[in-house]
């Protein structure tokens, strides 16, 4: 009896662990086969020396091997773009581009489906069109949803920095109606212009991703965005300098 | 004299005829006038009661920083404090490193080795391959490899 509950217990703790190392091997052999070296195309040559046979049986695995990692790319950053940060304002865009990304999985088993019933001449055939609809489809889309998800992780920024220019407008405020500065005045309206054209520049991004247009010109209205977003905050050092030299001054005027 | 008898004889104690007229007609007086008193007294204990309890919200909020973004939060200093403000500035420095490499990505092509797309915005910490393939062999791209394959 006591025999039988320890071999259940036994089992019990050694399937885990079994499914455990099962799980990590299974990730170690994805990984190990998404690292294709001119090594592993030149095995095709190698295998052509022993046949056609060989050698279509080389391409086959090969070629299944080159399309499940794109698939896993596509899956990759489809999970990436699921974990990101999303108001309402861009949920449906996220839904979309989501969307795309399960196209172009399908599309890959499509393709994965085919390779075992090709010949040679098979193998080329899907190679040559997956390279193809890679590049007229894929790149494109890979690239408009990395930028997307910079631009969405640009926006806590762009909270912070308004969050920031708030509190700091409220001092400027306070100040201003004890005693009317110009300098002071002058270095928040530089801050606030710099503020407002690094907003608009963000929405225009914004308006880049949700209308499809080419990723080059979303990529580089957001590094514009950005780089803006960086002078803005110059602006601020510059309106917090004048501050703090106002309070030094109203402290040692202080009796 | 017999106690229990004095005080048997108080059962018959009674008031005055008068004096019971003149209670009865000021009882009744009051009894009427009571309704539209209670009213105005029920307006005015939901009135400060309600008062009450706004006066405790409004000072849970002031205490707890509620009004942070209103004009009833307090003016806070440390909005100007240049450590704050660098932090922040920095922020937006890696950001900027990161639509720098964004745009490297978009130029180059993904490589096979990294599982993620190297354009992807975590490109710049990518997953590299467990095994360790020798430096001597060069590592393909997944068009590099389909390109090879299709010829």
């Amino acid at each position: 009896m006591n025999l039988r509950i320890i071999a259940i217990a036994a089992s019990f703790a050694v399937f885990p662990i079994l499914g455990a190392f099962s799980f990590m091997g299974q990730a170690y052999a994805a990984t190990e086969n998404c690292t294709i070296t001119a090594s592993d195309v030149g095995a095709i040559t190698t295998a052509q020396a022993n046949g056609l046979i060989q050698e279509l049986a080389a391409r086959r695995t090969l070629l299944t091997r080159i399309i499940s990692c794109a698939k896993t790319e596509a899956l990759s950053l489809q999970t990436d773009l699921n974990n990101m940060p999303a108001d309402n304002d861009t949920k449906t865009l996220q839904s979309q581009f989501y969307g795309k990304l399960g196209d172009a999985a399908n599309y890959y088993d499509i393709e994965l489906s085919k390779v075992n019933d090709s010949g040679i001449a098979g193998t080329k055939a899907i190679a040559n069109e997956a390279l193809s609809w890679r590049k007229a489809n894929y790149d494109t889309l890979a690239n408009q949803i990395s930028n997307f998800i910079l631009w969405s992780q640009n926006q806590a920024l762009f909270r912070t920095a308004e969050g920031r220019f708030t509190q700091i407008g409220r001092i400027v405020s306070f100040l201003e109606g004890a005693a009317q500065n110009t300098d002071l005045e002058g270095v928040t309206a530089i801050a606030q212009t710099s503020f407002t054209n690094a907003k608009n520049a963000n929405s225009d991004a914004k308006n880049a991703l949700t209308q499809f247009l080419p990723p080059d010109q979303s990529l580089s209205l957001i590094q514009e965005s950005l780089q803006l977003l960086s002078d803005s905050y110059q602006k601020f050092f510059d309106v917090s300098n004048v501050l703090q030299k106002l309070l030094s001054t109203a402290k040692t005027i202080q009796p | 004299m017999d106690l229990l008898k004095i005080l048997k004889q108080f059962k018959n104690i009674e008031p005055n005829r008068a004096f019971s007229e003149t209670s009865r007609r000021a009882v009744l007086a009051q009894a009427e006038a009571m309704p539209a008193w209670s009213v105005k007294r029920a307006l005015f204990g939901i009135l400060e009661a309600g008062t009450a309890v706004a006066l405790a919200g409004f000072f849970i909020m002031l205490i707890t920083g509620g009004f942070s973004g209103s004009r009833l939060a307090p003016v806070q200093y440390s909005a100007i404090d240049p450590q704050g403000l660098r932090a922040e500035a920095q922020a937006i420095d890696i950001q900027i490193q990161l639509a720098n490499l964004n745009y490297q990505g978009s130029t180059a092509e993904s490589t096979v080795q990294t599982v993620k797309p190297a354009n992807t915005t975590k490109a710049a910490s990518p997953v590299t391959s467990a095994t360790s393939t020798p430096a001597a062999t060069p590592t393909l791209t997944i068009d590099q490899a389909l390109e090879k394959l299709s010829n």
